[in-house]
């Protein structure tokens, strides 16, 4: 191996890039060659040096991505769903010529399928009046008229418990709606009472990580204290306590990782000492230590 | 959202095995809103950290990681396991970079560098270095260094930026980048072979 070659390879060298076989004669050849190895040292040098550009981004620029595009992907889920309907209501007025003897067929079909359909719908359940009309869309009709497609948009109550799967789904998705952040802080006051199941204790934890509204994180919390022992919550309260901006919410995150502090919890609180520029936090964060008699400072 | 019968999936960030992500993709594929979070939520730091590093703008950063992953959120249903959902997800990223670089070139604009008195400084560096309990002099050694780094990486072409950038900084295999940037892991490992050669030349007084 000639040191053109070696020189070459160094870097991959230092990458470990190179192949057992081509390490070996590297290595070898570099033993013997005072040049080559000065020329490694310089280049090993270089890479330590690089290490100082080395930057992770900060924790704050992370969770303003992550708000960020959660409102961005949930916008767009709502305009497809707009979407859907609009196509579904245009696809409902195309109209059909049908020869005349069989619209009062078709008159007395939509009259069953309306009283069946509404005996099948829960009686439980109270349809009111539409209460508003958009008109999405006009055509002129041949007949010189004109055909509206309206969005119509209807309240109705659904009652039913949390067991209810249908009642569950629409609260989940509601914890979700960007356009409201009352109606997601009273949805998760509800769920609330699950917070011990699976699917809702995920969306409480992506509420706490992802919603831009510091009052839903302060709810998503409050509801999650049932279950603040679970370690995939305690995971995620860590990562609140060192990141969140909001010092309402940190305080909830050091008061339920507090309850219990074990040895990955001690790590997290002795970075929070560090990082935390609020008294009222540092001072929680010290007592939990001492209580646990772990030590304030990492070494 | 799981139905009847169907067992709920936990899935907890930065350890998912290769079996959990396939589960986590498919309900995400299937409008599962929580599901593409989880999978953002794995790999959106090492994206925004790619992207960081290569742009020196919190700004630019921000804007990647939101065109990155919302072609993830509206493409997801077109990923068919053909490859690592990781390479699918860093091509996307890396062409968005690329991108984003080859403009700056066009436009002659660097905006990581600025000129001082000791010569060009890295902007994002400069914030980073605020430590008043550090030496002063470490620090004006380590910012010149930083400007040094960030004015080679400024000259070399995008695609020997971004290899170097992938090896060097975010540690992946040469074959990795290759599959990722759609070439061999030769020509992979040419580029990163001019751009080792660049730094060294520029930086070897330095160290």
């Amino acid at each position: 191996m000639n040191c053109d070659a070696v020189k070459q390879d160094l870097s991959l060298y230092l990458y470990g890039e190179l192949s057992f076989d081509e390490e070996e004669r590297l290595e070898q050849h570099v033993g013997e060659c005072s040049s080559c190895r000065e020329e490694l040292e310089s280049l090993r040098a270089v890479h330590g040096a690089l290490d100082v550009r080395e930057t992770e981004p900060s924790p704050e620029l992370l969770l303003a991505c992550r708000r960020e595009l959660r409102a961005r992907t949930l916008a767009i889920r709502q305009s497809e769903d707009n979407t859907v309907w609009v196509r579904l209501r245009r696809f409902l007025t195309v109209t059909v010529p049908s020869p005349g003897f069989l619209r009062p067929v078709g008159a007395l079909a939509l009259l069953a399928f309306g009283f069946v359909g509404g005996r099948l719908w829960d009686e439980s359940r109270t349809v009111n009046e539409p209460s508003a009309l958009r008109v999405r869309n006009l055509t002129a009709n041949q007949v010189g008229g004109v055909d509206l497609i309206v969005e119509e948009v209807r309240q109705k109550t659904l009652t039913g418990s949390l067991d209810d799967e249908r009642i569950r789904e629409m609260l989940l998705t509601a914890a979700m709606d960007p356009s409201d952040p009352g109606l997601r802080a009273r949805t998760l006051e509800v769920l609330k009472q699950q917070a011990e199941q699976t699917e809702v204790r995920r969306a409480l934890l992506k509420a706490l990580s992802w919603d831009s509204n510091p009052g839903v994180r302060l709810k998503a919390i409050e509801a999650l204290r049932p279950v603040s022992r679970d370690p995939e919550t305690r995971r995620v309260l860590a990562r609140v306590l060192l990141e969140d901006d909001n010092p309402g919410v940190r305080t909830q995150a050091v008061d339920l990782l507090a309850d219990e502090v074990e040895i990955d919890v001690i790590g997290t609180l002795q970075e929070a000492i560090a990082r935390e520029s609020n008294p009222y936090i540092r001072q929680k964060t010290l007592k939990a230590l001492r209580e646990a008699n772990a030590s304030v400072e990492t070494f | 959202m799981p139905g009847k019968g169907e067992v709920a999936t936990v899935f907890v960030p930065g350890s998912i095995s290769n079996m959990d992500e396939a589960a986590l993709i498919r309900a995400a594929q299937a409008g599962d809103q929580n599901a593409f979070e989880t999978l953002v939520e794995t790999y959106d730091q090492g994206v925004l950290r790619l992207a960081g590093n290569l742009l020196r703008s919190e700004q630019d950063a921000f804007d990647i990681y939101q065109e990155t992953f919302l072609r993830v959120y509206k493409n997801l249903h077109n990923f068919r396991f053909d490859c690592s959902f990781r390479t699918w997800l860093y091509r996307i990223v890396t062409n968005l970079c690329l991108d984003h670089l080859r403009k700056r070139k066009v436009r002659k604009e660097e905006p990581a560098a600025m000129a001082t008195s000791d010569g060009e400084l890295d902007r994002m560096a400069v914030v980073a270095e605020e430590n008043p309990h550090q030496d002063p002099q470490r620090n004006l050694l380590s910012q010149q260094l930083r400007g040094r780094i960030e004015r080679v990486l400024g000259e070399l072409t995008p695609r020997e930026r971004m290899v170097f950038e992938m090896r060097h900084y975010q540690g992946m295999r040469l074959r990795a980048i290759g599959e990722t940037l759609g070439t061999t892991e030769e020509a992979a490992k040419n580029c990163l072979f001019r751009a080792t050669q660049k730094m060294r030349t520029a930086l070897g007084d330095f160290v």
